[in-house]
C-alpha cells in the first residue's frame, strides 16, 4: 500500500514513519519489544528465558478467546459471555469426565457447549434481531447463574485424574508449552479466515457498513450467526485450556475475563464500531498485556498499584492508536495530493 | 463469676470432645492415619523456633515468597505483616504476590515466584481443588510449599486454624450467652459464604456448638450468602431480617459479614439490646473496637493473623531442613471477648499489637 | 419513544373506550409499560406467596437498596441517551465512599463529608469527559480504564475499611433514617431517590438542555450543525453521572457505617443493566428515567423475593440474566410489531 501512495520526496525518516503509521501489527511488535526491554533492565528475573515460556503458556486461553471476539467485533457485534463460558465449559468437561469416565467425551462435550451457546447468542441477535451487547450481557449473568445453581458453588473435581488431559496444559514440546501451540494454530486459522477467504472479506464489509454489505448481496445474518458460533467455540477452547490447568470445574472461573479480553482487543486496535482490527494485532496485544502483568508481579508491585498501571497503560495505548491512525490518514492524503499535483504538472 | 467460668469450661470441654471425635472420624475416613510421631516432633519444633538459636547443622532459606489470594483484606495484610516481621528477625528475604481473587493470576504467580528462585513457597489458594495440579507439579521439584487457610494437594503442610472447632467454640460461648442474657431462645441468621469449604465449616461448627448448649431452643431462621463482603452482607441481611424480624443471634463467617448483618439489624430499627452478634477472625480494628465498645458484637473466633504469619515462616524453615511435618499444623483460635481482648492484644496509639506469648498458650489439643 | 411519553395530553378528553384502548396501547407499546406490567405481576405473586412482602418495612428496605442503583442510573440514563457510557461508577462506590468517610473523620462535619464525596465524583466525571471528548477516545474504553484506576486509588488511599470514628448522629439520621413518618414511613434514601428523579425527570423532559441530550444521541452531526454545544452538554452529563454515583456512595457508607475499599464490585453492570432494561440503547437517543426506575425496582424485587421466599440465593444471578434477556426480547418483538426500527 505504501508503495502505491509513496511520494517521491520521502526521505528515510518519513519512510519509517509511514511504515510505522500504516502497519498496526508492526507498531504493536515495537511496543512489545519496548515493554520487554524495559522490564529486562529493571527486573533481573525478566532476563530468564523460562519466564517467557511461562508467559506464553499463561496467555494462551486469553489469546484464543480474544481472537474469537476480534472476528466477531469486525462485523460490529459483541460477545460478553466469554468469562461465563470459561466456567461453564470447565464444568461440562469435568462433569462429563465423572459421568462417563471417558476423557474424549468430556472434551467433545466442552466444545459442543461453545457451539450451542454461540448458536443461541447468534439466534437471539440474527434471527430475533436483539441487540448483541444487551443479549450477551443477559446471557453472561444467566450462564454464570446456572453454573452457580448447578454446582451450588462447589468445585467439580475430576475423579479420574486424567493426567493425559492436564498434559494439554503442562506438557512441553522442547521448551514450547502445548497450550500456546493450540493458540497459535487457532490464530493462524483465524488469520487465514479473515484475510484469505470471501467470508473474511464479507465480515470486514459488514463491519464497515452493514447496509451497503446487504445491498451488495452479502448474507449479513448468516455471516454474523457463523461468527457468533466461532466466538463461542473459541471461548470453549479457552475454557478447555483453562480447565486442563486446574483439572477442576470451577464456578468462579473467568470472573471479569470478558473485560480482560475486551481490553486486549481494543489495545490491538479493533474498533467497537466494527470494520477495524485484525487477529495478529490482537494476539500481540494479549502478549503486551501479559508481559506488563508478569513484569509487575515479578517486581512484587502491589495489586492495587497494578490496577492503576493497567488503567493508565490502556488509555495511553488507545491514544497511541489514534495518533498512529491519524498520521496514516494524513500521509495517505498528502501522498494523494502530491500525486495529483504531479499529475497536474505532467498534464500542464 | 468463678462458677460461671467453670461452667463455661465444662461446656468448652464437651465441645472439644465432640469436635475431636468428629474431626478424628473424618480423618479416619479420609486419610486413615493420624500424624506420625516424627511428624508431631516437627510440629513441636515449628512452635518452639527461636531466631537467636538455629538448631545445629541447619541452614536458613534465603528467599521465601507468599502467593496470597486477596491482599486487600485486612486478614492478609496482618498475616503478611507477621510473616515479614518474622522473616526480618531471621534475616530472610520475603516477598508477596497477590492474586486479587483471580485463579489464573494466582497460578501464574506461583510460576513467577519459582522463576525468582524462592527456597520456600507459602501459598493461599483462590480455590483449593483447582490449584491442586499446579501445586503438585511444583512440589515434584522438591520445593517446600507451606499452604495457608485451605488444604491443597501437593502442600508440604497446611498452617490454619481448625475452622469447625473454632466455630464450635464460639457456638458454645453464644449458647451460654443466650441462656444467661437472652432468655434461652436463639433465632439465628447465618451470614455465610457457601463458596469456600472453610467458611462452610465455620457455619456448621457454630451451629453444632450452639445446639450442643441450647438443643431445640436454637432455630436457624435463614442462611444467606454475604460473599464475605460488607456491602453484600448488608444487602442480603436486610432482606432476610424483614422476613425474620425475630432474629436475635447473627453469625458471620468473617468480621465484615457479622458487622454487615449488625448494621442491617440496626437500620431495620430492631432492639439492639436483644441482639448477639458473633463474628469470625477478629483480624482488624473494626472487630476489636466493637468488642471494646460493648456493642451487640460480643464475641469473635479470633484467628491471630500475626501469629499465623510467624508460624508460616517457621514451618518453612523446618521443612527446608528436611524435617517431616504433619499434613495440618493447627494454628490457635479462641473466642475473644471484651473480657479477654486485653490478654491477647495491647492497644497503643490506636494500634493493636499481638501478645504472642499469650496466643502461643492457647491449646490446640484435639483439633484437626 | 420519548415523544410518546412526554405527550400524555393526547388521550385526555377522548371517549371512554378509546382512552382505554389508548391506555392499553401505551401500556404494551413502550418498554416502560412492559416493565410496569412485569413489576405488577411480580408484586402480586410475591404478595400471594409471602406475608411480609407487602409490609411497610420490607418495601422500605427493598426500595432503599434500589435507590443507590437508581440514583446512579438516572445520571447514566442521561449519559447513555447522549451516546456515552460510564463504567467507573462501581469503583466510585469504593473511592468516593472511602474519601467521604476519611473527610468525616477529619472534619466531624456532615456537609464536608458530603462535599468531599461529590467533589470526587465531579473530578472523576470531568476526567472521563476530558479523555473522551478531548482525546476523542470511546467512553467505553476511557471509563473501562478509569474503572481500574479509580479502584486502584481506593485501594491505595486506605489499607483497610475506614471505620466511623466521628460518631455523628446526623450521619445515620440523614441517610439512614426517615424524615417522613406519616402516613407511611419513607426512608430517606427513597426520599432522595424520588427528589432526584423529579429534578432530573423535569430537566430531561422540560428543558432545552434535556431536549439537546436526546438530539445529540439521535444524531450528533445534525445536533452540532443546529448549533447545540455537543461537547459541553456531554461533559455536563459525565459530571452529573460522577456526582450521582458519588451520592450513592455516600448513601452506601451510611448504610454500612464504614467506607469499604472493596465495595461496589459489579455495581456498574447492575446500573447499566437497569438503564438498558429501562429502554435506553448504547446507540443513544432513547431512554427515560421512568424506565430506569422501573427496571431498578424490577431487579430489586427479584433479589428481595428470592430471599423472602427462601430460594437458594444462587438463583439471583441467573434470574437477573433471564430478566435482561426477557426484557430485550419483549422490546425487540414490540418494535418489530409496531414497525419501529
Amino acid at each position: 500500500m505504501s508503495s502505491v501512495f509513496a511520494s517521491p520526496q520521502e526521505n528515510g525518516w518519513q519512510k519509517w514513519k509511514a511504515v510505522w503509521a500504516r502497519n498496526e501489527a508492526l507498531s504493536l511488535l515495537v511496543l512489545l519489544a519496548g515493554v520487554i526491554a524495559l522490564f529486562m533492565v529493571i527486573e533481573p528475573t525478566m532476563r530468564k528465558s523460562s519466564v517467557y515460556w511461562d508467559l506464553l503458556r499463561q496467555v494462551s486461553p486469553t489469546m484464543v478467546a480474544a481472537v474469537g471476539i476480534t472476528l466477531l467485533l469486525l462485523s460490529g457485534e459483541f460477545d460478553l459471555t466469554v468469562g461465563s463460558m470459561l466456567a461453564l465449559t470447565g464444568i461440562v468437561i469435568v462433569d462429563t469426565f465423572n459421568r462417563t469416565d471417558n476423557m474424549w467425551l468430556g472434551i467433545l462435550a466442552g466444545l459442543l457447549t461453545g457451539l450451542v451457546i454461540g448458536a443461541i447468542n447468534g439466534t437471539f441477535v440474527t434471527v430475533i434481531g436483539m441487540e448483541s451487547l444487551m443479549t450477551t450481557l443477559g446471557m453472561m449473568f444467566a450462564i454464570r447463574g446456572l453454573v452457580y445453581v448447578y454446582t451450588n458453588q462447589t468445585p467439580i473435581v475430576d475423579q479420574n485424574r486424567f493426567t493425559q488431559f492436564t498434559r494439554l496444559w503442562f506438557k512441553n514440546f522442547g521448551p514450547v508449552p502445548s497450550p500456546i501451540i493450540v493458540a497459535l494454530v487457532l490464530v493462524a486459522l483465524a488469520y487465514f479466515l479473515a484475510t484469505r477467504t470471501e467470508f473474511g472479506r464479507n465480515t470486514y464489509a459488514i463491519g464497515g457498513n452493514a447496509n451497503a454489505a446487504r445491498v451488495s448481496g452479502i448474507n449479513v445474518r448468516r455471516v454474523k450467526f457463523t461468527l457468533f458460533v466461532i466466538s463461542g467455540l473459541m471461548a470453549s477452547v479457552a475454557g478447555l485450556l483453562y480447565t486442563a490447568q486446574t483439572d477442576t470445574g470451577y464456578f468462579n472461573a473467568g470472573l471479569g475475563f470478558e473485560l480482560e479480553v475486551l481490553a486486549a482487543v481494543v489495545l490491538g486496535g479493533a474498533s467497537l464500531a466494527g470494520g477495524q482490527g485484525n487477529v495478529t494485532s490482537t494476539a500481540l496485544a494479549v502478549l503486551i498485556i501479559g508481559t506488563i502483568g508478569k513484569g509487575m508481579r515479578l517486581m512484587s508491585i502491589d495489586t492495587t498499584q497494578q490496577l492503576l498501571v493497567i488503567g493508565i497503560v490502556m488509555l495511553i495505548a488507545v491514544y497511541y492508536h489514534r495518533i498512529r491512525k491519524q498520521t496514516a490518514a494524513r500521509l495517505t492524503q498528502e501522498a494523494y495530493a502530491a500525486r495529483q499535483a504531479a499529475r497536474g504538472n505532467v498534464l500542464a | 463469676m468463678t462458677k460461671q467460668r467453670n461452667r463455661n469450661r465444662w461446656f468448652v470441654q464437651i465441645g472439644f470432645a465432640l469436635a475431636a471425635f468428629l474431626a478424628f472420624s473424618q480423618i479416619a475416613i479420609a486419610q486413615d492415619s493420624s500424624p506420625t510421631a516424627a511428624e508431631m516432633e516437627g510440629d513441636a519444633m515449628v512452635r518452639s523456633m527461636d531466631p537467636s538459636a538455629l538448631p545445629d547443622g541447619w541452614t536458613l532459606p534465603e528467599k521465601v515468597g507468599h502467593v496470597t489470594n486477596y491482599l486487600v483484606h485486612e486478614w492478609y495484610q496482618n498475616l503478611t505483616k507477621g510473616e515479614q516481621a518474622r522473616a526480618d528477625e531471621w534475616g530472610i528475604s520475603f516477598s508477596i504476590n497477590d492474586a486479587n481473587l483471580d485463579l489464573e493470576t494466582s497460578l501464574a504467580a506461583v510460576d513467577d515466584l519459582v522463576s525468582q528462585g524462592v527456597d520456600v513457597l507459602n501459598f493461599t489458594p483462590v480455590n483449593e481443588e483447582a490449584s491442586g495440579p499446579k501445586i503438585t507439579e511444583v512440589a515434584a521439584t522438591g520445593l517446600p510449599i507451606i499452604c495457608e487457610s485451605s488444604p491443597t494437594a501437593g502442600c508440604t503442610t497446611l498452617v490454619s486454624i481448625d475452622d469447625y472447632a473454632a466455630g464450635f467454640k464460639v457456638g458454645v460461648w453464644a449458647g451460654n450467652y443466650v441462656n444467661e442474657n437472652l432468655g434461652g431462645q436463639a433465632v439465628v441468621l447465618d451470614v455465610g459464604l457457601p463458596a469456600l469449604t472453610t467458611t462452610v465449616a465455620r457455619s456448621t461448627g457454630f451451629w453444632d456448638g450452639l445446639v450442643s448448649v441450647l438443643g431445640d431452643n436454637a432455630t436457624l431462621a435463614q442462611s444467606v450468602d454475604g460473599q464475605g463482603l460488607k456491602d453484600q452482607a448488608v444487602t442480603v441481611s436486610a432482606d432476610a431480617l424483614t422476613a425474620h424480624p425475630d432474629v436475635n443471634v447473627i453469625f458471620g463467617i468473617n468480621d465484615d459479614s457479622a458487622l454487615g448483618g449488625m448494621q442491617s439489624y440496626e437500620a431495620a430499627g430492631l432492639d439492639m439490646d436483644a441482639l448477639l452478634v458473633v463474628g469470625f477472625g477478629c483480624e482488624g480494628n473494626a472487630c476489636k473496637d466493637a468488642l471494646a465498645e460493648g456493642s451487640p458484637y460480643k464475641v469473635s473466633a479470633a484467628m491471630f493473623p500475626e501469629y499465623q504469619g510467624r508460624l508460616l515462616i517457621d514451618a518453612g524453615i523446618v521443612a527446608f531442613n528436611g524435617v517431616e511435618l504433619p499434613p495440618h499444623l493447627i494454628a490457635p483460635s479462641t473466642p475473644i471477648t471484651a473480657d479477654n481482648l486485653g490478654d491477647f492484644y495491647t492497644l497503643e496509639d490506636g494500634a493493636y499489637s499481638a501478645n504472642f506469648d499469650a496466643i502461643a498458650q492457647i491449646s490446640v489439643e484435639g483439633e484437626s | 419513544m420519548s415523544a410518546e411519553i412526554s405527550t400524555p395530553a393526547r388521550s385526555v378528553g377522548a371517549s371512554g373506550q378509546s382512552s382505554l384502548q389508548d391506555f392499553l396501547r401505551r401500556l404494551f407499546g413502550s418498554q416502560e409499560g412492559v416493565l410496569f406490567l412485569i413489576v405488577a405481576v411480580l408484586w402480586l405473586y410475591l404478595m400471594s406467596r409471602s406475608d411480609v412482602f407487602f409490609t411497610q418495612r420490607n418495601i422500605g428496605v427493598m426500595l432503599s437498596q434500589v435507590s443507590m442503583i437508581a440514583i446512579t442510573g438516572f445520571g447514566m440514563t442521561m449519559l447513555m441517551i447522549a451516546r456515552e457510557v460510564d463504567l467507573s461508577v462501581g469503583s466510585m462506590q469504593a473511592f468516593a465512599g472511602v474519601t467521604a468517610m476519611q473527610a468525616l473523620n477529619e472534619s466531624h462535619s456532615l456537609i464536608v463529608g458530603l462535599l468531599a464525596a461529590l467533589a470526587v465524583g465531579a473530578i472523576v466525571g470531568a476526567i472521563n469527559a476530558g479523555a473522551t471528548l478531548g482525546l476523542k477516545i470511546s467512553s467505553f474504553i476511557v471509563t473501562l480504564a478509569m474503572m481500574q484506576i479509580v479502584r486502584g486509588l481506593a485501594y491505595t488511599s486506605t489499607n483497610a475499611a475506614v471505620q466511623n470514628e466521628h460518631k455523628l448522629a446526623s450521619f445515620k439520621k440523614v441517610f439512614n433514617g426517615a424524615f417522613i413518618e406519616n402516613p407511611v414511613r419513607i426512608p430517606n434514601p427513597v426520599l432522595t431517590m424520588v427528589i432526584i428523579f423529579i429534578i432530573f425527570g423535569l430537566i430531561l423532559s422540560r428543558t432545552t438542555f434535556g431536549r439537546s441530550i436526546y438530539a445529540i444521541g439521535g444524531n450528533p452531526e445534525a445536533a452540532a450543525l443546529s448549533g447545540i454545544p455537543v461537547n459541553r452538554i456531554k461533559a455536563i452529563c459525565f459530571i452529573i453521572t460522577g456526582m450521582l454515583a458519588a451520592l450513592s456512595a455516600f448513601m452506601l457508607i451510611a448504610r454500612m457505617n464504614s467506607g469499604q475499599n472493596n465495595a461496589g464490585f459489579g455495581f456498574e453492570l447492575q446500573v447499566i443493566g437497569s438503564v438498558l432494561l429501562g429502554g435506553a440503547s448504547l446507540a443513544g437517543g432513547k431512554g427515560t428515567l421512568v424506565g430506569t426506575l422501573l427496571a431498578a425496582v424490577l431487579l430489586g424485587t427479584v433479589n428481595n423475593g428470592i430471599v423472602l421466599l427462601g430460594y437458594n440465593s444462587n438463583w439471583q444471578t441467573a434470574v437477573v440474566g433471564l430478566m435482561i434477556l426477557t426484557a430485550v426480547f419483549l422490546d425487540t418483538m414490540r418494535r418489530r410489531m409496531t414497525g419501529q426500527s
